[in-house]
C-alpha cells in the first residue's frame, strides 16, 4: 500500500505540483497581505477547515487509487471527502456540499445526468414541495396559532394541561411540518405569552417544565412519521421500492408506535419529577380570548390549510383503497394551494425551504452516484467486515446503530448526520437480513440525541439563540434532555417485540 | 357573486379532478410481481427485463408493483418469515388483481395461500416443481408457466462432446426450494446413456468447493441455479464468484443451467429463458385481465424453451470444441460472450 501510494503520487506529479504551487501562492499572498493589513475577523477554525478542504481530497484520491479503487470511484470518494469536510467545519450552508459533489460528478462525467440528478426526478420532490407548502400555509394563515389558543382556552387551567397543550400542538403539527425548528418557531410565541401571563418565576421549575414541553412537542415526534423530519423523507428514498411503498404512509407511525408512545409517557413522567409544579397564577384567559377575537372567524386560507391537512392524513390512511402514493397526494395538496391562490408566487419563492429541499434531493443523488460507481457495494463490503459481530441479531444491530449515529453526530449536524448514518448502516441491515426501515428509524431517533453544545440539535440551539435559557433553568433543561436521550434508546429496544409482532423481524 | 363563482368553480375543478382521477386510479388493474430472489439477482433482473419489454408494448393503464423476497442471500434463512409477512402485507396493501409469483419459493411461501380465492388471480412463473404439489391444478384462480430444465439439450450436447463414450455427470446446486425442485427434475430425467454418479445440494461456499474438488473423476459437472452463499467467517460469496471459481477450478467440464453462469465467466450453459418467461407472464396476465377476446384464465403452459450461452475462449482453454450450431444459436440470442 505504501509503495503504491508513492507510485500514484509520482504518476500524478503534474497535478500535485500544480496544487503545491497554488498552495504556495496562496500562502505568499496571505503572508504579504497579512503583514500589510493585519486582517482579522476570520476564526482560525475556518482557515484550518478550508485548508483541509484544499489539501485532503487529493490525498483521499491518491489513497483510494492506492487501495485499489477505480479512477472514477477514487475521484468521487475525494469529492465525498470534500463534502464531509465542508459539513464538519461548517464552512458553508448545509445544502451546499451535496450540490458540490453532484455538480462535480456531472462536470467530470462520473455519472450520466439521469443518474446524478435522479434524486430531483423522484417522487420525493413532490412530497417535499407539498409538505413544505402546506406547512408554510398552516403557519402563515395563523391556523396553527389559532388551534393552540383554542386548546389552551378549552383545557383545564392547570400546569400539566398547559404543558400538554404545547406538547400536543407540536405533535399535531409534526405530520406536515417536517422541521423541528419550524415547529419550535410556531410554539415559541405562545410559550412566551404563557410564561408572561402565568407570571412564572424566572429559572423556576414551572417555566423550565413549560420550556421542556415546548421542546418535546417540537422534537419528540420527529422520527415517528415519514413526513415529520425532512431527513426521514430523504432516507425513505434510500430504501428499496417495496419498502418505500409500505412505509411512505401511516405504516411508519404504526411501526414507530411503541417508541412514540413510550417517549411520550417518559416525557410526561420525567417532567413532574424534574420540575415539580407549585401554585401558579391563572392563565391570562382575557388576553388569549382577545387575541382569538382579533383573529376573527376562520379565514379562507385557514380553511384551505385545514382541508389540505385533513386530506393528506386521510389520503395516507386510505392508500390501500385509492392506490395513490403519498408523494402524489402531497403533489395534489400543492396543486390545491396554488390553484386556490392560497400560496402565491412570492410565497412559493419565499416560504418553501428550498435549501433544505436541494440538500435532501442532493443527498439522494449522491447515493445514486455511489451506487452507479459501485461505491455502495464497496461500502457494503467494508461495513460487512466491521459489523460482522451483529450476526443478524436485532439488539446488536440497534446497539451498532446507536454507536454509529452518535459517532457521526459528533462531527455532522442532525440532517447530514442522520442521512450519513443511514448510508453506512443500510448495507449492514441488508447483509444481516434486518428490515431496512428499522435501520432508518434507528438513525432518525438516535440522531436527535445530543450531549454537546456544538452538536446543533434542532431546538436546543434555537432556544439558546432566542435567549430562553436566560428565563428557564438551563441545567435543569439539559438534565431533562439527557433523560429523554436515555428514553430514546430504551424505547427503540422496547420496540423489538412490537416489530416482531408486525412481521418486520 | 363573481368571487363566489370563481371559488366555487375552482373548488369544483379540484373536487372533480380528485374524484375522477382517484376513481380511475382505484379501479385500474393491478399486477404484483413477487420474486423469490432479491432485486440484484441476475435471474430476477432478466425476468424483470422481459416483463418491462412486454409492459412497454402495453397501452392499457396498469399499476405494476414488484416485491422481492430476497431468499437468495446468505442471510435468507433467518428472514424467511419476515420476507413472507412483508409480501403478505404488500398483497393486503396493493390488493393486486394478478399476483405473478416467480420461482418456487414465491409460490410455496406466499402465492399458495391465495389458491381458491376470488382475488388475487395467481400466475406462477418458472415453477420447477409440479404445480399439483401446490394445489394449483384445477384451481380457478391459478394459471402459469411451469419450467423444465433443458436437460435433454444438456444430454445431447454432452454426447456430442464425448463421442463414443458413456460420460459421467456430477450435479451441484444450492440447498433451497428452487434447488430441490431442480434436483428433483435432474433425478427424474432419463440420462441414458449418460450416468449421474453424484448429485448434491449445498448451503455453504466451502461445501460447494469441497464437492467440486471431490468429483474430479466425472466428465461433466452440471451446475444448477447458483445464489450467494455464506463463506468462511460469515463472508458473503457472491453467485458470480462461485460460478467463476467453479469454471476455473473444476476438473470436469462445467455446464450451467442459468445464463448468468456464462456471464460470470463460465464456458457453456443451457438455460430456461428468463426474459421470455417474464414477457410471457405479462402477456398471460394482460390476457387474463382483458376478458373481451378470451374470457377466463389462460391455460397453464410448460416452457421447454431454452437458450444457449457460450464463452468460446474458456471452452478452447479446456480443449472443448462445440458443434457450430451451438455457437450460432448463442450468437443469435446475444449470449455469445468473449
Amino acid at each position: 500500500m505504501g509503495s503504491r501510494f508513492f507510485e500514484v503520487i509520482s504518476a500524478h506529479w503534474p497535478v500535485f505540483a500544480l496544487l503545491a504551487g497554488l498552495g504556495l501562492v496562496m500562502g505568499l499572498i496571505a503572508f504579504v497581505r497579512g503583514r500589510r493589513a493585519a486582517e482579522t475577523g476570520v476564526p482560525g477554525g475556518v482557515i484550518f477547515g478550508w485548508g483541509c478542504v484544499f489539501a485532503l481530497p487529493p490525498l483521499v484520491y491518491v489513497l483510494g487509487l492506492a487501495s485499489g479503487l477505480s479512477v472514477e470511484s477514487a475521484i468521487f470518494t475525494a469529492l465525498l471527502a470534500a463534502a464531509v469536510l465542508l459539513w464538519v467545519f461548517g464552512l458553508v450552508e448545509e445544502f451546499v456540499p451535496a450540490l458540490v459533489a453532484v455538480v462535480a460528478a456531472l462536470f467530470v462525467g462520473l455519472a450520466p445526468a439521469e443518474v446524478a440528478l435522479a434524486g430531483f426526478a423522484s417522487p420525493a420532490l413532490l412530497l417535499l414541495l407539498g409538505v413544505y407548502a402546506l406547512s408554510a400555509v398552516i403557519s402563515s394563515s395563523g391556523l396553527s396559532y389559532r388551534l393552540m389558543l383554542r386548546l389552551l382556552l378549552r383545557l383545564p387551567d392547570k400546569p400539566v394541561w398547559h404543558q400538554v397543550t404545547l406538547l400536543g400542538t407540536g405533535y399535531l403539527l409534526s405530520p406536515l411540518m417536517p422541521s423541528a425548528n419550524a415547529r419550535m418557531s410556531m410554539l415559541m410565541p405562545v410559550f412566551k405569552d404563557m410564561a408572561t401571563g402565568l407570571k412564572l418565576p424566572a429559572r423556576g421549575p414551572a417555566l423550565t417544565a413549560l420550556l421542556a414541553a415546548m421542546f418535546g412537542g417540537a422534537l419528540l415526534f420527529s422520527p415517528m412519521m415519514a413526513t415529520s423530519k425532512s431527513s426521514n423523507i430523504a432516507a425513505l428514498n434510500f430504501l428499496p421500492p417495496q419498502v418505500q411503498a409500505e412505509f411512505a404512509g401511516l405504516f411508519w407511525l404504526v411501526a414507530a408506535g411503541v417508541a412514540a408512545l413510550g417517549m411520550t409517557v417518559a416525557h410526561l413522567l420525567v417532567i413532574p419529577r424534574l420540575f415539580p409544579s407549585g401554585p401558579e397564577a391563572p392563565l391570562p384567559r382575557a388576553h388569549l380570548e382577545r387575541q382569538l377575537s382579533e383573529m376573527g372567524p376562520l379565514k379562507a386560507s385557514e380553511w384551505i390549510a385545514a382541508a389540505g391537512f385533513v386530506f393528506f392524513l386521510i389520503g395516507c390512511a386510505t392508500v390501500t383503497w385509492h392506490h395513490v402514493k403519498p408523494s402524489y397526494l402531497a403533489g395534489f395538496v400543492l396543486l390545491g394551494l396554488l390553484l386556490t391562490g392560497t400560496l402565491l408566487r412570492k410565497d412559493f419563492q419565499k416560504q418553501l425551504d428550498w435549501p433544505m429541499i436541494f440538500f435532501l434531493l442532493g443527498m439522494d443523488s449522491m447515493m445514486r452516484i455511489m451506487d452507479h460507481l459501485g461505491l455502495a457495494q464497496a461500502l457494503a463490503r467494508a461495513t460487512g467486515e466491521v459489523y460482522g459481530f451483529v450476526d443478524g441479531r436485532i439488539a446488536f444491530f440497534i446497539a451498532a446503530s446507536l454507536l454509529t449515529t452518535l459517532a457521526v453526530r459528533l462531527v455532522l449536524p442532525v440532517t447530514a448526520g442522520m442521512l450519513t448514518s443511514a448510508i453506512i448502516l443500510l448495507p449492514v441491515a441488508a447483509a444481516q437480513g434486518i428490515n431496512p426501515w428499522i435501520c432508518v428509524f434507528c438513525a432518525a431517533v438516535f440522531s436527535d440525541i445530543s450531549f454537546f453544545r456544538h452538536q446543533g440539535t434542532n431546538g436546543i440551539m434555537q432556544i439558546r439563540a432566542s435567549g430562553l435559557f436566560e428565563l428557564g433553568d438551563e441545567r435543569g433543561f439539559l438534565r431533562y434532555n439527557m433523560w429523554m436521550n436515555l428514553a430514546r434508546v430504551v424505547f427503540v429496544f422496547a420496540s423489538i417485540p412490537w416489530w416482531q409482532w408486525l412481521g418486520l423481524l | 357573486m363573481t368571487n363566489l363563482w370563481k371559488n366555487l368553480l375552482i373548488g369544483g375543478f379540484l373536487a372533480a379532478f380528485l374524484i375522477l382521477l382517484g376513481f380511475f386510479n382505484a379501479t385500474k388493474p393491478r399486477i404484483l410481481v413477487l420474486h423469490s430472489a432479491g432485486p440484484d439477482s441476475s435471474w430476477a433482473r432478466q425476468v424483470d427485463r422481459g416483463m418491462d419489454e412486454a409492459l412497454a408494448r402495453n397501452r392499457r393503464p396498469l399499476s405494476v408493483e414488484r416485491n422481492y423476497l430476497g431468499l437468495d442471500s446468505p442471510a435468507a434463512p433467518r428472514r424467511v418469515e419476515e420476507a413472507r409477512s412483508e409480501a403478505q402485507r404488500a398483497v393486503a396493501r396493493f390488493q393486486p388483481d394478478v399476483l405473478i409469483a416467480v420461482d418456487d419459493e414465491a409460490n410455496s411461501l406466499v402465492a399458495q395461500e391465495y389458491v381458491g380465492r376470488e382475488s388475487p388471480r395467481i400466475l406462477y412463473v418458472s415453477l420447477n416443481r409440479p404445480p399439483s404439489d401446490l394445489g394449483y391444478v384445477g384451481a380457478a384462480n391459478v394459471s402459469g408457466i411451469a419450467e423444465q430444465l433443458p436437460l435433454a439439450a444438456v444430454r445431447d450436447a454432452v454426447m456430442d462432446l464425448f463421442p463414443g463414450r458413456a460420460p459421467t455427470v456430477a450435479v451441484i446446486g444450492v440447498d433451497n426450494e428452487t434447488g430441490s425442485a431442480e434436483m428433483a427434475q435432474v433425478r427424474a430425467f432419463d440420462w441414458s446413456p449418460l450416468s449421474v454418479d453424484e448429485a448434491v445440494l449445498v448451503a455453504k461456499a466451502e461445501d460447494w468447493r469441497a464437492f467440486v474438488q471431490g468429483v474430479a473423476a466425472a466428465d461433466v459437472l452440471l451446475v444448477l441455479g447458483t445464489h450467494d452463499l455464506p463463506g468462511e467467517g460469515g463472508v458473503r460469496v457472491t453467485a458470480a464468484e462461485i460460478n467463476r471459481w467453479t469454471q476455473e477450478q473444476a476438473r470436469p467440464l462445467p455446464i450451467g443451467t442459468q445464463v448468468n453462469f456464462v456471464e460470470d465467466g463460465g464456458g457453456l450453459s443451457f438455460s430456461p429463458p428468463p426474459e421470455e418467461s417474464g414477457a410471457k407472464a405479462i402477456g398471460l396476465a394482460l390476457d387474463w385481465l382483458d376478458a373481451r377476446d378470451t374470457p377466463g384464465a389462460p391455460a397453464p403452459v410448460v416452457s421447454d424453451h431454452f437458450e444457449v450461452a457460450v464463452r468460446p475462449a474458456v471452452l478452447a482453454a479446456r480443449g472443448v470444441v462445440l458443434p457450430p450450431i451451438y455457437l450460432e444459436a448463442a450468437r443469435e440470442n446475444g449470449t455469445l460472450f468473449k
